[in-house]
């Protein structure tokens, strides 16, 4: 089908399965591997268009299914889509529903239901019943004018034990693919990926990737995951899809976010993540390091008057002399939860925090050293103690040709 | 004007200077407040308000990049909530700012900004607890608390070393009319403490200029001690380190007694501490003579969605009186006033308008933003909302002083009128055009904010005592009116979802 994008393919790990490539989108360029912020509704947690362009960030989330609540679909139109709604200069991508909404409408399934038609439910804000079809999600994203538009997908929790309902699901959203394609208007400036379905099961992510890759949409999706299923089994599903997968199309695996889940997925050879995570814990106080979490409510930091993180160069931490702000982990434990630009400065550098990581790894591919990319973030993240590493990781990494425990 | 006790003594970084209108008469008058180390202030000038050292919604890189803010207000009470048990943080903080200020250092304050701390917030919220003769009850987001003088005295240097000082007073907050017993107490203490620090100053140094209070009462009633401020400068008594200079400016909680003050203290600058509600009050304390104002109305307006619209002057054009000449209804003169701001969580008037917030305002959030953005950041209940109408009331307001300035400055008139003495005509006439815009200004707006239907954010920590909830941090949901007092009338304080008014659609 029509394609809106360029992807270059840079560099290959020469031991795991780890691309470095540039990917071209109406709204420009972005480097991959890449990880996403979500600004649902259109802005990232407080901050402005301007700070999150300073993050580095050329690629964020907006959520269909919240823009086509407010300000809706005659707003949208009325203002020439969300990149005029929220002046952002460079590229969006639509999730129709993300991790949250997703889970919403998992547990509102015992409510409503998915037909072939669409999906069926209430509104979570006022109980109205709403029937999102696979044609109006597109209707939907193209007012939007969203540089990447994901397809209607019928989801089921990866949990569920319900293995006839999973293959419905997924053959199901191969049907919806096909129909989100013939309702697409604007292929020539947005471009639509398809996302792969099938739960836990390999085989049935083996028949959905082989019919997903056969309509030939500009980039694919891993969807389904990062609903609370064993890691292990979540990297199964990964190393199973991208091994299917053309090497010239973008790989975004939905709805991951931790760091050392991208390092992982990396790895495994995918290309895109997105998380509310690192933007929604920030409100908790919650710090993003090399080092692992801080949450810098607790009365330990009080008097830390050291940068979130050592050598970060967020415009937080980044000293006065070098133009940054000098913001301290005691300034943040005063600010937190008491006044909400405490937790816009932890956002700011938690998001520069994701997009470095995948810059640094990003550079490591490119110098074909990822594997001591790899060692040297997982010995950071557990000051150097190889028992701390968790078994998933020791495995994944084991089957894309990595000992992590060696370093 | 420059130290008018004279002796050798390194000169204080704060300077003074009346340009226009005179020391000797009250009424409005243009200053420059010049810092060895910050901004020069033209006056009369906005001073923000902050809690927890930030202004509320505007991270600092906001604040360097898209405010003109020039000096900040900062109260120690939001910083020593464990204190005695503990010494607060920003004490602690190591710096390397010069002259070094933990308090500058630790709210990552630019070099630039000029720092006022006090120890109590604009508006305190009046504690259960008397202050007694060597403390002050304040209010922290913890609870109530008491400040020892002598705590505020030594945290001032060397360590939190604000640019002023605003001297400990003894004002029995929510009692508008002590008794004569109390005032007298309020007198004695105030003055004895004011001394105390002044010693202290002098013992320990410190590059803090200290601003005295005048107390809101009568100035008769606080005659004594206001002349107790000049005593110790005809005394000349300072060389031994146990006088006191005279203050270097005047820390003012009601401006009605401006007119009054004694002679000396007039050229002093002047910090009015009297929260302004409208624009109006703040052209009222500009008019009796306030150098620097606090507008805590800004921050309540922003809160609720209103983005400020007014200008100093009022436009001129189809005023009210030409568009009412067919019919000289003074009823009709009044609902034809403009409104001081607009209310962006109006969806008929915002939800499709690509308009800035206030047209030909060139503040950050009108340059690359619209009323339908923040509409909608409103109606999702997104913080972004609150930071871009905030950017743009900040520009709003420093436009207002600006105009202020430009009228006592004799724009319009050729220039900057000189500070002649003995010019009276000149003065009289820069009074009297400021004077006539104010009139003209009271005329064209009307008297309070617009109503705001929309949910304020979260409340700050301390909100919760002072509206006697036990919830301090639930979202106010609903109707909230915001009157001339500042105050929400109608909303709770529920755990709203922060949804605004307006029907879902389907999708
Ligand atoms: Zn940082
Ligand atoms: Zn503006």
């Amino acid at each position: 089908m029509h394609s809106a994008l360029q992807f270059e393919l840079l560099a290959k790990c020469s031991v795991t399965k780890a691309r470095a490539a540039n990917l071209i989108l109406p709204h420009g360029p972005v480097p991959l591997p890449i990880f996403m912020p979500v600004a649902t509704q259109g802005s990232l947690k407080g901050l402005t268009p301007e700070q999150l362009e300073e993050t580095g960030c050329r690629l964020c989330l907006n959520n269909t299914y919240h823009l086509g609540l407010k300000p809706g679909q005659e707003t949208l139109d009325a203002l020439g889509g969300a990149h005029k709604l929220q002046s952002w200069p460079h590229n969006l991508l639509t999730v129709v529903t993300n991790a949250e909404s997703r889970f919403q409408m998992v547990s509102l399934l015992k409510l409503a239901q998915v037909t072939e038609d669409g999906v069926r439910f209430l509104s979570p804000h006022d109980g109205t019943p709403m029937l999102l079809t696979p044609e109006h999600s597109i209707s939907l994203q193209n007012s939007i004018g969203s540089d990447i538009m994901m397809q209607l997908d019928d989801v089921i929790a990866t949990t569920s034990p319900d293995l006839a309902r999973i293959e419905e699901a997924m053959w199901r959203s191969i049907r919806w693919l096909d129909r989100c394609i013939t309702a697409h208007k604007k292929p020539e400036s947005q471009n639509l990926f398809c996302i792969i379905q099938g739960g836990l099961d390999l085989e049935l992510r083996r028949i959905c990737t082989e019919e997903m890759v056969a309509r030939d949409t500009p980039g694919i999706a891993i969807g389904g995951l990062s609903g609370g299923e064993a890691k292990d089994a979540y990297c199964r599903v990964v190393d199973t899809c991208t091994g299917l997968l053309p090497d010239n199309k973008p790989r975004y695996v939905m709805g991951v976010g931790y760091p050392e889940d991208l390092v992982v997925s990396v790895a495994l050879g995918a290309d895109m993540f997105d998380c509310v995570w690192p933007t929604r814990t920030a409100r908790f106080g919650n710090a993003v390091t090399s080092a692992g979490i801080l949450n810098l409510r607790n009365a330990a930091y009080s008097e830390d008057f050291s940068s979130i993180e050592e050598g970060c160069t967020c415009i937080c931490c980044k000293p006065l002399s070098e133009g940054g702000l000098g913001i301290t982990r005691a300034y943040i434990y005063h600010l937190a939860a008491k006044e909400t630009v405490g937790a816009h400065l932890l956002t700011m550098h938690n998001v520069h925090y994701q997009l470095s990581l995948m810059g640094r790894a990003r550079q490591a591919i490119m110098d074909d050293a990822y594997p001591a990319f790899l060692k040297d973030f997982f010995r950071r993240l557990y000051d150097n103690d190889t028992s701390r590493v968790p078994t998933w990781v020791v495995d994944a990494l084991r089957g894309v040709g990595v000992n992590i425990l060696a370093w | 004007m420059s130290d008018p006790s004279g002796p050798e003594r390194s000169p204080d970084p704060l300077r003074f200077t009346i340009l226009a209108g005179s020391a000797s008469t009250s009424g409005p008058r243009l200053g420059l407040l010049t810092h060895d180390a910050r901004n020069t202030l033209e006056t009369p000038h906005y001073i923000a308000d902050t809690s927890r050292g930030v202004i509320p919604h505007i991270t600092q890189d906001t604040f360097r990049r898209h405010t003109d803010v020039k000096g900040v207000y900062v109260a120690l009470e939001d910083f020593v909530e464990k204190a005695p048990l503990k010494t607060p943080p920003i004490y602690l903080q190591p710096t390397t700012t010069s002259p070094s200020s933990t308090l500058r250092t630790f709210t990552a304050l630019p070099d630039t900004t000029l720092s006022i701390l006090a120890p109590r917030r604009l508006s305190p919220i009046p504690s259960p607890n008397p202050n007694s003769s060597s403390s002050l009850a304040i209010c922290t987001s913890v609870g109530f608390s008491a400040l020892s003088i002598a705590t505020y005295i030594s945290a001032a240097a060397p360590s939190l070393n604000p640019d002023i000082l605003v001297a400990p007073a003894d004002i029995p907050h929510g009692n508008p009319a002590p008794s004569l017993k109390r005032r007298v107490k309020m007198l004695d203490r105030t003055a004895s403490w004011l001394t105390d620090l002044q010693r202290a100053k002098g013992r320990v140094g410190g590059d803090y200029a200290v601003f005295a209070a005048v107390l809101p009462l009568p100035v008769e009633a606080q005659r004594w001690y206001l002349d107790s401020l000049l005593d110790a400068v005809t005394d000349d008594g300072h060389g031994d380190g146990e006088g006191h200079a005279l203050p270097a400016g005047l820390a003012i909680y009601d401006p009605s007694a401006i007119p009054a003050l004694p002679q000396p203290l007039t050229h002093l600058p002047r910090l009015c501490l009297a929260p302004a509600h409208s624009p109006s009050q703040l052209l009222h304390s500009i008019a009796l003579g306030a150098d620097l104002t606090l507008a805590p109305f800004l921050s309540t307006a922003t809160d609720a969605g209103i983005a400020l619209t007014f200008t100093f002057p009022a436009p001129r054009g189809a005023s009210p009186e030409s568009k009412s000449d067919s019919e000289s209804d003074s009823q009709q003169q009044q609902a034809e006033k403009h409104p001081l701001g607009t209310s962006l969580w109006n969806p008929t008037a915002h939800a499709l308008s690509t308009a800035p917030l206030q047209a030909g305002c060139a503040c950050y959030t009108c340059a690359r933003h619209h009323r339908a953005y923040v509409h909608h950041l409103l109606a999702a209940g997104e913080m972004l909302a609150w930071t871009l109408v905030q950017v743009h009331n900040l520009a709003c307001l420093e436009g207002f002083f600006r105009g202020v300035r430009g009228v006592l400055g004799g724009e319009g008139e050729g220039g900057i009128v000189d500070g002649g003495e003995g010019e009276g005509g000149m003065e009289g006439r820069v009074k009297g055009r400021f004077e006539e815009e104010r009139a003209r200004f009271e005329d064209w707006y009307e008297v309070e904010m617009p109503v705001s239907e929309g949910v304020r954010p979260r409340g700050r920590g301390y909100m919760g005592l002072g509206l006697g909830s036990a919830d301090g941090g639930g979202r106010g949901r609903g109707k909230g009116k915001l009157n001339g007092g500042g105050k929400w009338k109608g909303g709770g304080l529920g755990m709203g979802m922060g949804m605004g008014k307006g029907g879902m659609r389907r999708l």
